[in-house]
């Protein structure tokens, strides 16, 4: 298709005003179907699911199209409407199903829930109640203060790292910092802790 | 010393667990949008990335906005074009401009039937009609879209077919090729026996020249028949030294042979003086020779040495006979040392007159 590469602005600036409102919105549906298609496909959905998904996505698309007024990015407008819908229809399935799975049981938007309350970790999370039986109270306290006493972003880089089990670009895109930065948080990070808490603890590598 | 042992990570994931229990609600889609456009303020933001580093779902909200930011920006991500068409279709089924033609018209004509009531029966049947007609394009429209469904269900079906024949292609081929690998594996397996036997074989014939080489040491003389040569054993064995039969056009015969082998020599009729060329084939392992040429019965009718590097290759002697007749004739060759003579070969000639064309 002659549009497909079009930026967004002046497809919505014909869906709104100008002829051809169809064909603009086919052009819409096709670039942003595979990126959605993979969005659902990652929160655990089936293909046939997807597809329905996506449907249901572009029909409240269109329904709001006229109020959106492009005060956000139109991906993110269609994100939040996605995860949204994703939200919904985790409701209506049966839990069971996905019971195993990683997708969100709170309302469409991911307000009320604390986390450990909403199912934990997708990765490498665990469970607070086994873990008091690892560390005792003297520990914990060392171990709070060495940690209390990191520097912010070397503390997150820590969590992200250990708690959550992520790599360097996946911290990275979180702190927003760059992979490299993440490396020598967590090098020093590891230096630091090894000097402090080398008498009670062991395997260092982060 | 035990408290030496607790793992780090371990530790440092229980004391995250705990603290994440106790970090609030989630931050929520605005927030993290927010916070991918970098319009948060210092303060929410520190806040936020503390919330993130404890917080695994929200965390993971974030990097599915990335990727999806990253997917968008890519434009369209690779993937079977008839699911996006099927979704297309469908979605396009249920969007409002596909009954829009009809939905006006009906409402048009309860307006038309309410302004005019007077002519209210011209009215209802007006508007029967447009309901008529409305449901006809209606009925239109749903079969057309029937008939696009049922093409892109063709289209699928086809492309599924021909996935399916990729499929089984590749599978006969792997099968195919399977089948060689297995008659190569079943081949080497067969072929130690192969071996064994060729060794066995070769053994068996390495036995009995050795047998006959021995027997042949113990009896040097000439042979008992009248065409049978037999040749001296280090002849046979070692192949050296080789004697060459010069002058003779028949390539085979480039080489004297021996084992009792009858080497032709063919000379013109009216010649009655035969010159046979003689060299070495191979380095000489006797400082001199003897050259014999006897007839068939045995009678030494011409001898003569020469020294060994004198029959060497090109610059081998010859052997110059007048009044020989066609017939045969056996050459015998010893090497000679100082305290020993020792028969190297015999060979059998066939004097012959060349034919006149």
């Amino acid at each position: 298709m002659s549009r497909q590469g079009e930026p967004i602005e002046a497809i919505f600036q014909r869906l709104h005003h100008g002829p051809g409102h169809e064909e603009s919105f086919r052009i819409l549906f096709n670039r942003f179907y595979w990126p959605l298609f993979r969005f659902f496909e990652h929160r655990g959905f089936s293909t046939e699911e997807c597809q329905d998904l996506i449907q249901e996505t572009f029909l409240r698309v269109y329904r709001g199209i006229k109020a959106f007024r492009g005060e956000a990015r139109w991906e993110h407008w269609l994100f939040r409407i996605a995860a949204n819908t994703a939200s919904k229809a985790v409701r209506h399935h049966a839990a069971a199903r996905r019971a195993g799975r990683e997708v969100p049981l709170e309302g469409e938007e991911v307000v009320d829930a604390p986390p450990a309350a909403a199912g934990g970790s997708p990765r490498g999370a665990e469970a607070p109640a086994p873990l008091r039986q690892l560390l005792g109270k003297e520990m914990r306290e060392i171990l709070t203060q060495a940690i209390a006493g990191l520097p912010a972003q070397m503390r997150r880089c820590v969590r992200l790292r250990v708690f959550q089990d992520l790599d360097y670009d996946e911290i990275a895109e979180i702190l927003q910092i760059s992979p490299s930065t993440v490396k020598v948080q967590l090098f020093k990070a590891r230096k630091r802790l090894q000097m402090e808490l080398g008498n009670s603890f062991e395997d260092f590598d982060l | 010393m035990d408290e030496k042992r607790t793992d780090l990570r371990a530790a440092l994931r229980e004391l995250a667990a705990e603290e994440a229990a106790e970090i609030g609600p989630h931050a929520g889609l605005k927030r993290l949008i927010a916070y991918r456009r970098d319009s948060l303020s210092v303060a929410e933001r520190e806040a936020l990335q503390e919330h993130l580093s404890l917080c695994p779902k929200c965390a993971e909200r974030l990097l599915e906005l990335r990727d999806f930011e990253a997917a968008s920006a890519q434009g369209n991500a690779a993937g079977p074009e008839s699911f996006r068409q099927e979704a297309w279709e469908s979605l396009a089924w249920r969007l409002p401009w596909k009954v829009s033609a009809i939905r006006p018209i009906a409402g048009a004509a309860r307006r038309e039937v309410a302004r005019r009531r007077p002519h209210l029966a011209y009215g209802a049947t007006a508007a029967l009609l447009l309901a008529v007609v409305g449901l006809a394009v209606w009925t239109a429209v749903t079969a057309q879209q029937a008939r696009q469904r049922l093409a892109r269900l063709e289209q699928r079906l086809e492309e599924r077919e021909e996935a399916l024949a990729a499929a089984r292609r590749s599978l006969a081929e792997a099968e195919r090729q399977l089948t060689t690998a297995r008659r190569h594996i079943q081949d080497l397996e067969k072929r130690p026996e192969q071996t064994a036997g060729r060794m066995a074989a070769l053994e068996t014939r390495v036995a009995e020249l050795t047998s006959a080489l021995e027997e042949l040491r113990r009896t040097p003389q000439a042979p008992q028949g009248r065409d049978r040569l037999v040749v001296a054993s280090q002849i046979e064995v070692s192949v050296a030294p080789r004697f060459a039969l010069r002058g003779q056009e028949d390539s085979e015969s480039g080489f004297l042979r021996g084992g009792g082998a009858v080497n032709h020599v063919r000379i013109p009729p009216q010649a009655d003086r035969f010159t046979v060329a003689l060299s070495l084939a191979d380095d000489p392992v006797y400082g001199e020779y003897r050259l014999e040429l006897m007839d068939r019965d045995g009678q030494v009718l011409w001898t003569g040495r020469r020294p060994g590097k004198a029959l060497l290759g090109d610059a081998g002697t010859s052997v110059s006979i007048d009044g020989l007749r066609p017939g045969p004739y056996r050459l015998r060759i010893e090497g000679l040392h100082p305290d020993r003579t020792e028969l190297l070969a015999e060979y059998v000639l066939a004097v012959e007159h060349q034919e006149i064309r």
